[in-house]
């Protein structure tokens, strides 16, 4: 553990000081500012618009800092070979790839936690209440959830890629059909298709799915499981009745021991590799 | 020792099983993330806007960039971009030429997205009904709307108002629509003043008065209880 | 003498091509010798002969495909193996945002160096590979030279009892070069077990105890360096000019030391033969031979070697 944290916090600090990542940080903050301001064109809908894409942009922020770690960092690798040197050091082969991740995890958290605070100052300054409240912290943790799992997804690319832009494209079209392959299998279930349901079920399970962590859809859900209770929620002024109870917490606990299983079972296949692979 | 790990293609028999032991713990890790995924994915659908969504039909007119974005995982925010393109066109004088003419389709979009963007609906309804003077769009729009959110009882209110202030709809067949509702314990008292109201304007003298008796019954707010005692003295002809 | 390097019937392949015509190319044919504690042993050997990939063979970066490679008795795979040696890559690369500071601590405290003694350690490598002025700046403006200089520092951090070196003296100008010999020299007198590769012969006479030379994978000769500069001492290398092909053919009969350099035909004759072959050559035809050079016994013997491979 204390190697990987070393590589971790190692890696994190040559990302923080790598100026394409410094470009993404001001980028990310900038689209914030870009979601306040097209609330302001929704008129009286100023603070469902602020929330919606103010989540969407955090995820939008979140692909490309995980996208551009992975893609940097195995630029440094094969073009310059600075894994030569580390590999001859005294650790194992699943400390770096578990610094890797645990790296690139700590700047897409940095940049996530920025965002959400700027955010919450836009808000603030432009008077609208209640764009960032508990609902949408646990939507944006969420989305850093899958960040996680997309860190997970561009390592295993980085080692069976033989190239940086084909990683690149590898993990961009994973994370595409990841967020596809749910919608696609409720449309797919309405046809009378049976080889092709079962071909897309099998798509289903081994494409990593990232629509069990995208919450953004669900925000009132979310509020409804804080507070506990309908009578509650309709006395804080809910407008919705959209669950027939108070909400169950097993929409948000099942992800999170998705994330751990899919999570180690691709970084075990990642790691099979990385301990054939010579440099 | 050689590391686990590092089979030699020489043929080390305790890395090859090492090798075949990591393979299986791959594959039960992956089993068990299927299953997550299955209950995790049933969970989501019990709250997720989805399944009322999915059952609708996709509108015609629906920009294909919407439909992509509501296979992604964008559907609320494909919703106020959505909704941010119908109120350009409705705030561009330019379009009263053609009388907004494509501002069913518009919030028929957002309404397909995002079912429960309730104020976009109702927006929607309002410009249809109140705005263009579209009685008929207004009120597909808000039947839709009804179907896919049963439970929000603003919609009804609407739809009420709808059917009290417009000349040229068919009341009947509004009251018919609004039957269930109103039979509901919980039925929200506004709604069930302005359905009396429209009982008493529009509709036959009996059946005003064995409304307007029924929900002296069951009112509990004080405002619904004098309502219901002057609009039952005008009909009988007593003093209230 | 202990030896804490060895290299057992050591052959490695590559598969070189593309997906449909893909080639094997023999990188190392049974690669056979132990380097024993203390010596310095340099690998010479041509482009492509096969030194890098016997050193990252040693050092575990490459896997044999047949034989074995052991350090201090054990695999290079093994970490407590690895906190023992010493590795400097051809034209090493360090992150260039982060300082030579920075990167020596990161390497530091992989080796489980810490506090006080991790920074003592990293000043005192970074002033003995001269560098500590610059050791607080990023390494983006380091020249090559001085990324050869924090390559060997990183090295030399964890004192360990073996270092390999591959062509250390790579980038550097003529000063860089005297003090990466004189760090080398000062390794030595500590007693320190130093492989390495290069392609300066001068220096691997200077330094080494032992050279090995490699030809098209193979090792042809492991010897003492002296053993090997006395066995060509004082050679004469004659030029024949443009001969006939009936002359050739009669000095080929000869068997003596022959190549062929620069489209020239040169002979390496020891110095106290070199009466006698010149009446034999005089006998077959060639009457003035010209005297090309007294070259570095060294040089001398890498080029007669790997010629006598070619012819063989």
């Amino acid at each position: 553990m204390r190697e990987t944290w070393l590589i971790g916090s190692n890696v994190f600090r040559q990302l923080l000081r790598n100026r394409i990542l410094v470009v993404l940080f001001l980028f990310a903050l900038s689209v914030v500012g870009v979601a306040i301001f097209l609330g302001d064109l929704g008129q009286e809908a100023e603070v469902r618009l602020s929330r919606d894409f103010g989540l969407l942009s955090i995820e939008g922020v979140g692909f490309f800092t995980v996208l551009l770690c992975n893609v940097v960092l195995l630029f440094e690798e094969t073009e310059l070979k600075t894994i030569s040197i580390l590999f001859v050091k005294p650790i194992r082969r699943w400390h770096y790839m578990a610094g890797k991740v645990l790296g690139s995890t700590m700047l897409l958290l940095m940049n996530e936690t920025a965002m959400v605070g700027l955010l919450w100052i836009l808000a603030r300054w432009r008077g609208l209440e209640g764009v960032i409240d508990l609902s949408f912290v646990i939507a944006a943790f969420y989305l850093f959830l899958s960040g996680v799992l997309f860190s997970i997804v561009a390592v295993f690319f980085t080692i069976y890629a033989s190239t940086v832009p084909a990683c690149a494209v590898y993990a961009s079209f994973t994370y595409g059909l990841g967020h596809f392959t749910t919608n696609l299998l409720e449309w797919v279930m309405r046809m009378d298709q049976p080889l092709l349901a079962k071909l897309v079920k099998v798509l289903y399970y081994l494409i990593p799915n990232f629509s069990l962590f995208s919450l953004k859809d669900n925000l009132v859900a979310i509020q409804l499981l804080l507070v506990g209770s309908k009578a509650d929620y309709y006395a804080m002024g809910g407008d919705t009745t959209i669950l027939t109870g108070p909400g169950s917490s097993a929409p948000y606990i099942w992800p999170l021991f998705y994330l751990l299983f899919y999570g180690s079972a691709l970084l075990l296949i990642s790691l099979w590799q990385y301990e054939r692979k010579e440099y | 020792m050689d590391p686990p790990f590092f089979s030699s293609p020489s043929g080390n028999m305790s890395a090859k099983n090492t090798d075949i032991k990591l393979w299986l713990g791959a594959g039960l890790l992956f089993g068990l993330a299927a299953f997550c995924l299955e209950a995790g994915s049933k969970a989501q659908a019990d709250i997720s806007r989805l399944p009322a969504a999915m059952s609708q039909t996709v509108p015609p007119a629906i920009r294909s960039t919407s439909l992509m974005a509501s296979m992604s995982d964008m559907r609320a925010a494909a919703a106020d971009w959505s909704y941010i393109e119908a109120l350009q066109y409705v705030g561009d004088v330019r379009n009263a030429k053609a009388h907004y003419k494509n501002t069913y389709d518009d919030y028929r979009e957002i309404l397909w997205l995002d079912p429960y963007f309730h104020f976009a609906v109702l927006e929607g309804c309002s410009i249809l009904v109140w705005g263009n003077h579209n009685l008929v769009q207004g009120r597909e729009l808000m039947e839709d709307a009804m179907r896919v959110d049963p439970k929000f009882s603003r919609y009804r209110l609407y739809y009420a108002a709808m059917a009290y202030t417009q000349k040229g709809v068919d009341r009947a067949a509004m009251l018919n629509f609004l039957q269930s509702e109103i039979q509901k314990p919980d039925a929200p008292e506004m709604l069930l003043r302005e359905v009396g109201n429209i009982y008493s304007k529009y509709g036959k003298r009996d059946e005003a008065i064995r409304y307007w008796t029924q929900l002296l019954d069951r009112a509990r707010e004080e405002q619904t209880v004098n309502l219901a005692k002057s609009q039952l003295a005008k009909l009988l002809g007593k003093t209230p | 003498m202990e030896s804490i390097l060895s290299f057992k019937q050591v052959s490695k392949r590559y598969q070189s091509g593309d997906f449909w015509n893909p080639i094997k190319a023999q990188a190392l044919k049974q690669v056979n010798f132990d380097v024993t504690r203390g010596d310095v042993f340099g690998l010479i050997g041509l482009n492509g002969a096969g030194k890098t990939t016997l050193m990252k063979t040693a050092v575990g970066l490459l896997r044999p495909d047949e034989g074995d490679v052991r350090i201090f008795g054990k695999s290079p795979q093994e970490i407590e193996t690895r906190r023992r040696f010493g590795y400097l890559p051809e034209l090493p690369y360090f992150p260039k945002y982060l300082s030579a500071w920075e990167v020596l601590l990161f390497y530091g405290r992989l080796h489980g160096i810490t506090g006080a003694t991790l920074r003592s350690r990293c000043e005192e490598t970074l002033r003995l590979v001269g560098l500590w002025t610059a050791a607080k700046e990023p390494i983006l403006r380091y020249s090559k030279g001085m990324q050869q200089r924090v390559g060997l520092a990183q090295t030399l951090l964890h004192q360990p009892e073996l270092v390999f070196l591959d062509e250390p003296m790579s980038g550097l100008d003529p000063l860089g070069n005297k003090e990466m010999r004189d760090v080398i020299l000062g390794l030595k007198a500590k007693g320190t077990t130093i492989f390495f590769n290069s392609h300066i012969l001068a220096d691997v006479e200077r330094i080494c105890d032992r050279v090995g030379i490699m030809h098209h994978g193979k090792m042809l000769k492991v010897e003492n360096v002296a053993e090997l500069i006395l066995g060509f001492a004082s050679n004469v290398t004659l030029g024949l000019g443009s001969v006939s092909d009936t002359v050739l053919k009669k000095v080929k009969a000869m068997r003596l030391s022959m190549r062929k350099e620069n489209r020239i035909w040169t002979l390496d004759v020891p110095h106290k033969k070199l009466s006698d072959i010149l009446a034999r050559l005089k006998k077959a035809g060639l009457s003035q031979p010209s005297v090309l050079s007294y070259g570095s016994p060294l040089e001398t013997a890498f080029l007669s070697l790997t010629a006598e491979a070619v012819h063989a």
